[in-house]
């Protein structure tokens, strides 16, 4: 299992990158971190002409405060965004998550902008960057753009960038202080691909009814989703345990999971059920606990 | 049958647990494997495989392949149109040959076949090479259900045989109608195995070079280095003695390298054809493809009982799913012949049949793996013995104690006329029950706190072990297998043991030389044992189900014996004694009770060889400190029992699982920590295999998980400690008392899992019993909705 | 045609410069190239770890990194943990508690616990089986690599102490 021929360029920046990328066009892919691509390379499944290396680029401040969250620029690897105290502080649900993600040696060089930008809709990040209303920065040669994460997951790994576009950064928002969080998926093994997941942050005003909400759901459609309805079950709500049942059983209308060599489309259909509703539980409970 | 031998001196070493000897190498990177062997001027080998399940070849075009600058070399069945069939001679039941091309033509038939091979300076450029090479297929109906494809209107995977089914018997011993006609209970279920593969870490991988002295060096990672010498002789027509077979260090092989694979012989044929030396390692993608797929199994079991819990009758019919050929030794018969031979297992059923049948689809060959036969055919036994004991209101463990076959019976031959050695089935249960906390685990709520299920469940094996003639031909396949071993002492006193034997993870450098070294009376660091190299070893067939203590131990005792006594004889001539008075401790050899007349073993070996005028006339005593001993004793029964304890979440069908005891009687063990290590790796494997492992073809012959990401293997966090404990009863019948102990969990854990599962659902349904291995999470979720879901809460 | 390109790195104290294809990954490099056969392939999807290598302190899957992507950097393998065949205390502790038997995920292994216990150098049993879920193992059942590593990490607190 080797990968087939292709060209190498290192970029110098992200200035570079871009020109590089303008040059090469469709040829070209960008080499972050590698874990998911050097494998589908390896497999030659992946077969890009021209790869364009950013994994050196030199980028000081890679996790920066910023007034409505943590901006995480592209090429930090998981294991230093999940090892940033600032970053566990604010928004623990995120490094929670990042957690999940494969195993440490992986993470050492996986990055958060590669993983998003791989978009593989059963894997961690891009679901947290929908619960976290994150905003993408997107740079080409002459342009710089911002991309909403809802605007971002076209399809079953397939983003809004074009050919020409790289991710530079992520701003997660943080959620509110007195908000709670819960993250559950479902692997057969620790560190795999989850055969489904779901995040929830929930926040409650001081009569106890829900003021704030985000549920994200990966691994049980062509992308990840963000559950709106479950969402909208619940605010303005005093959350009960027969409210957040029903709300949870809103996930299974909204999905089109897939059966694959693991288990089929109705059990993601139930995972996703069953996590949801331990996520709301997880969440109320910190949230009410804060 | 002779006598065993009585060991002459101390044990000081059996029964150690010794640190490895082999291990050192290993940690610092420094021991090598078959992909680090380098000969300069060696090409790499890529080879293109069938795309497609079952496929005529319409054409096969290498013209742009051959136009690749750096293309040296493809090889078709244009260049080498030789193959094998199924070895076993004289087997009982019909057994047609099946023949299998090294490389395939005409049609395909699985998903990995190989139908070229590319030789070019890298392996990178190969695989280019190969992806240039053009295949037109015209897909044939392909078989993934055994039961499809054994059907009289099935298409035919080999159009020479009159069916897919090249092997089938019966046998049938007691009276099993009355049996079944007086039973108070009759249990019949339908028992379906998953198809998994041994998948050791390394992968295959061939290294062969043609030398400038005409002879042949063969490096593989195999378990078989005589056999993989002789095979490749046999094929490649040349004489044996030019063929030098070398194992180097193995990444494991759990059966899978106790094979004779095709690219085994295309490499070699390659090195001898053009003189060039050439590698092949086999990437991940392909081992999973194209190296011997195992267990799985259609199996049909009635069982009768009566009221009490007793087994008074069975009723088999196991259909193995040998895949696309009849794999070279062993074939499909691998596992359901086995697996009805040992059908009654602990039991004293006296009335059984069976039908065994070995039928062809459209997968990757099936062959041996850790637990052959076994572990299908114990698990559908024991599934069916849970669901019945739930019948009856019994627990599992009273049917054992019912139906075990108690220590004063032994030797006892059972239903299926194999004779069992030794053992104290009751004492290993009780053992087991006790470590695990069995009665008290019994007794908690099922439902815990955080709305999990709890279970625990137990099981008991019987394991054949020490396979030789004897064992293979009580096991229904009367194959002959010959093993012997060197052990010599060189002047300075040092021994060496050539072994046929081969360690590939299983220490026998070091437990070898721990025999020798007791037998000998010298330290162990005296002691160097060869073996996995056919230039220094002694004819044997290597290292695979359960034998290499038993076998490999025995012919060490044996040679050893040999080479004492022959020391003593010099060593009284030497020193003016009695033979008789003298011993040896420590080296040292001396007159029993009294160390003041004594001479170093080293002494004594020098004057063998150096001192004409001391030693005795060569009339006499011979002067060689050698002996080659061949050992093919009569099959020793292992036991041992199992339980898990597991946590199910019974919304997602996650199994956590809590504990794990195990429990064996190997007889006298070398060195415990070994076999600990065994009862550890076995019981790894075997949660594997009940958990999640499971090859998954789809209809069209395609293998849906031909990758470590979809083919999973349990890590660190799938399994908890597994904790060992063990019972003695010593062989009465082999050299040293010992018994295998390599393979014992593989018929036994997966049950004990599937058994903690049935018990953590008995408050919701006391009948639900998995039917199916592996039990993933999705398997678990069609057991319990079979019924109502247990509420959690 | 794809030109090769230049690199230069240092591998176990050693620096080397090197012309190799683009597309070499860092496992061949270092086991063909580099002729350091310690560090094992028995994957190259990153699933197994056999491959694990230190890349400037860090572990990570050699075969999932092209060769190209270690330029400048300091790589450390399996070769370098002993000190002249006197085993470190990781690899003593594999020895004395047989925390191996064929051996060949055991390189990826002590690299990875090498890294790991650096971090957290009084791990309890669950923790470590959590650090060596990203490294297979088909012959222990990881009992004894989970030994072993208490074994090193005890060894190294009662060095430090004394």
């Amino acid at each position: 299992m080797k990968p087939a021929k292709f060209d190498y360029h290192r970029a110098e920046n992200l200035q570079h990158a871009c020109t590089l990328l303008k040059e090469h066009g469709d040829d070209a892919k960008i080499l972050a971190g590698g874990q998911s691509l050097i494998a589908a390379m390896n497999f030659r499944l992946a077969t890009p002409s021209v790869l364009i290396d950013v994994s050196n680029v030199e980028q000081p401040n890679l996790v920066v405060d910023e007034q409505s969250g943590v901006r995480v620029k592209a090429t930090t690897t998981q294991r230093f965004a999940e090892k940033h105290a600032g970053l566990r502080r604010r928004i623990p649900v995120l490094v929670h998550a990042i957690e999940h993600i494969s195993h440490f040696q992986v993470r050492n060089k996986g990055t958060v902008g590669g993983s998003i930008a791989h978009a593989d809709p059963a894997s961690e990040l891009p679901a947290m960057s929908l619960l976290l209303d994150a905003e993408f920065a997107i740079a080409s040669a002459t342009n710089k753009t911002v991309v909403p994460a809802e605007d971002f997951f076209v399809t079953y790994m397939t983003t809004s960038l074009q050919a020409d576009e790289i991710l530079s950064s992520v701003l997660f928002r943080e959620p509110p202080q007195t908000s709670g969080w819960g993250f559950h998926e479902i692997t057969q093994r620790a560190g795999d691909f989850s055969l489904a997941g779901s995040a929830a942050i929930v926040d409650l005003d001081n009569d106890g009814k829900c003021s704030y909400a985000r549920v994200a759901l990966f691994g049980v459609d062509a992308t990840p989703l963000r559950a709106r309805e479950v969402e909208d079950a619940l605010l303005g709500n005093q959350c009960s345990p027969e409210l957040i049942k029903e709300a949870a059983a809103g996930v299974r209308g909204i999905i089109d999971p897939e059966t694959d060599v693991h288990v089929t489309e109705e059990y993601r259909r139930n995972a996703a059920e069953a996590l949801t509703l331990r996520a709301l539980e997880d969440a109320l409970g910190r949230a009410t606990t804060d | 049958m002779k006598k065993p031998i009585v060991l002459g001196g101390a044990t000081k070493y059996i029964g150690e647990s010794r640190k490895r000897t082999e291990d050192p190498q290993i940690l610092m990177g420094q021991a090598k494997y078959v992909d680090d062997i380098k000969i300069p001027g060696m090409l790499e080998v890529a080879f293109l495989r069938s795309t497609h399940g079952h496929a005529r070849i319409k054409s096969l075009n290498l013209e742009k392949a051959r136009q690749h600058p750096d293309c040296l070399r493809i090889i078709t069945n244009d260049d080498l149109s030789i193959g094998f069939t199924t070895f076993i001679p004289g087997t009982r039941g019909t057994l047609k040959p099946v023949f299998m091309p090294f490389i395939g033509t005409g049609k395909v038939r699985f998903v990995g076949e190989i139908i070229a091979a590319v030789v070019a300076p890298s392996r990178y450029i190969a695989e280019d090479i190969v992806e240039l090479i053009e295949v037109e297929y015209e897909p044939l109906p392909a078989y993934n259900d055994v039961e499809e494809a054994m059907q009289p209107d099935a298409v035919l995977l080999h159009e020479e045989l009159d069916s897919n089914i090249y092997y089938s018997d019966s046998y049938s011993s007691g009276d099993v109608d009355k049996a079944f006609t007086e039973a108070d209970l009759v249990v019949s279920e339908k028992i379906a195995t998953g198809r998994t593969s041994a998948a050791p870490m390394e992968t295959r991988g061939v290294v062969a070079a043609w030398g400038w002295d005409d002879t042949l060096s063969v490096w593989s990672s195999t378990q078989m280095p005589y056999f993989l010498r002789t095979s490749i002789a046999l094929h490649l027509g040349i004489p044996e003695q030019i063929i030098r077979v070398v194992a180097p260090t193995v990444g494991g092989g759990f059966g899978q390298k106790a094979h004779f694979f095709p690219e085994e012989f295309i490499l070699p044929w390659l090195a001898k054809e053009f003189k060039q030396p050439v590698k092949w390692i086999e990437d991940r993608r392909e081992h999973l493809l194209g190296a011997s797929h195992a267990k799985q199994c259609t199996i049909y079991m009635s069982l009768a009982f009566k009221n009490d819990g007793a087994l008074v009758g069975m009723k088999i019919r196991n259909i193995c799913d040998s895949g696309a050929y009849s794999q070279n030794p062993w074939s499909g018969l691998i596992e359901s012949v086995p697996a009805n031979t040992g059908a009654p297992g602990a039991f004293t059923v006296r009335n059984i049949e069976f039908e065994t049948v070995v039928c062809l689809t459209n997968k990757m060959n099936t062959g041996a793996y850790r637990g052959v036969g076994w572990s299908a055919g114990c698990y559908a036994r024991e599934m069916v013995m849970t669901k019945a004991a739930r019948l009856l209101g019994l627990d599992i463990t009273d049917l054992y104690r019912k139906n075990f076959i108690r220590a004063d019976e032994f030797p006892y031959t059972t239903a299926t006329n194999q004779t069992y050695d030794s053992g104290d089935y009751h004492k290993v249960l009780d053992k087991c029950l006790e470590a695990s906390d069995y009665s008290q685990q019994k007794t908690q709520p099922r439902l815990t706190k955080d709305g999990k299920l709890r279970g625990t469940g137990v099981s008991f094996f019987v394991e054949q072990t020490n396979w030789g003639s004897h064992s293979a031909r009580e096991s229904g396949f009367p194959a002959t297998l010959h093993d012997s071993t060197t052990v010599e002492m060189d002047p300075s006193g040092k021994v060496t043991v050539k072994s046929g034997q081969f360690s590939h993870g299983q220490g026998q450098r070091t437990t070898l030389a721990q025999v020798a070294a007791d037998v000998l009376g010298v330290p162990f660091e005296d002691v160097k044992v060869l073996d996995g190299d056919t230039a220094t070893g002694s004819y044997g067939m290597g290292t695979f189900a359960s034998r290499s203590a038993v076998i490999g131990g025995g012919s060490v005792i044996r040679a050893a014996t040999d080479v004492r006594e022959k020391l003593l004889k010099i060593a009284a001539h030497v020193m003016e004694a009695n033979e008789a008075d003298l011993t040896i401790e420590d080296g040292e050899i001396f007159v029993k009770g009294s160390r003041d007349i004594s001479k170093t073993v080293a002494e004594i070996a020098f004057i063998n060889y150096y001192d004409r005028y001391s030693r005795p006339d060569e009339d006499e005593v011979e002067p060689v400190l050698s002996s080659t001993r061949h050992y093919d004793p009569p099959a020793a029964y292992a036991n041992g029992s199992h339980a898990v304890t597991i946590e199910l979440d019974p919304q997602t069908g996650i199994i956590d699982i809590k504990r794990i005891v195990a429990v064996e009687d190997c007889g006298n063990m070398i060195n415990p920590k070994v076999v600990d290590g065994q009862m550890r790796g076995g019981a790894s494997q075997g949660i594997g295999m009940g958990l999640m492992e499971s090859l998954d073809y789809d209809e069209n012959g395609q293998l849906k998980n031909a990758s470590f990401m979809d083919f999973l293997m349990p890590n660190a966090v799938t399994l908890p400690d597994i904790e060992c404990e063990h019972v003695v009863t010593p062989s009465p019948i082999t050299e040293g008392g010992f018994k295998g102990a390599g393979e014992a969990a593989m018929l036994s854990i997966h049950v004990a899992l599937s058994n903690a599962l049935a018990d953590a659902l008995s408050d919701h349904d006391g009948t639900l019993v998995p039917l199916v291995t592996p039990i993933g999470p999705q398997q678990v979720m069609d057991l319990i909705n079979n019924e109502n879901q247990p509420q959690a809460g | 045609m794809v030109a090769n390109k230049k690199i230069t790195l240092n591998v176990n104290g050693v620096a080397y410069d090197r012309e190799i294809e683009p597309r070499m990954l860092l496992s061949d490099f270092i086991r063909h190239e580099l002729d350091l056969c310690g560090t094992h392939v028995a994957c190259e999807h990153g699933i197994c770890g056999s491959c694990t290598i230190l890349m400037d302190g860090l572990p990570v899957r050699s075969c999932l990194t092209f060769a190209l992507q270690a330029e400048g950097k300091a790589i450390e393998t399996v070769e370098a943990l002993a000190d002249n065949g006197e085993l470190n205390a990781l690899q003593n502790a594999f020895w004395e508690n047989q925390g191996l038997q064929c051996g060949f995920c055991t390189p990826g292994i002590l690299m990875s616990m090498k890294a790991f216990l650096e971090e957290n150098p009084s791990p309890t049993r669950a923790e470590i089986r959590e650090a060596l879920s990203g490294n297979l193992c088909r012959c222990t059942g990881y009992h004894d690599i989970v030994d072993s590593v208490v074994a090193a990490a005890e060894a190294a607190v009662s060095a430090a102490q004394a």
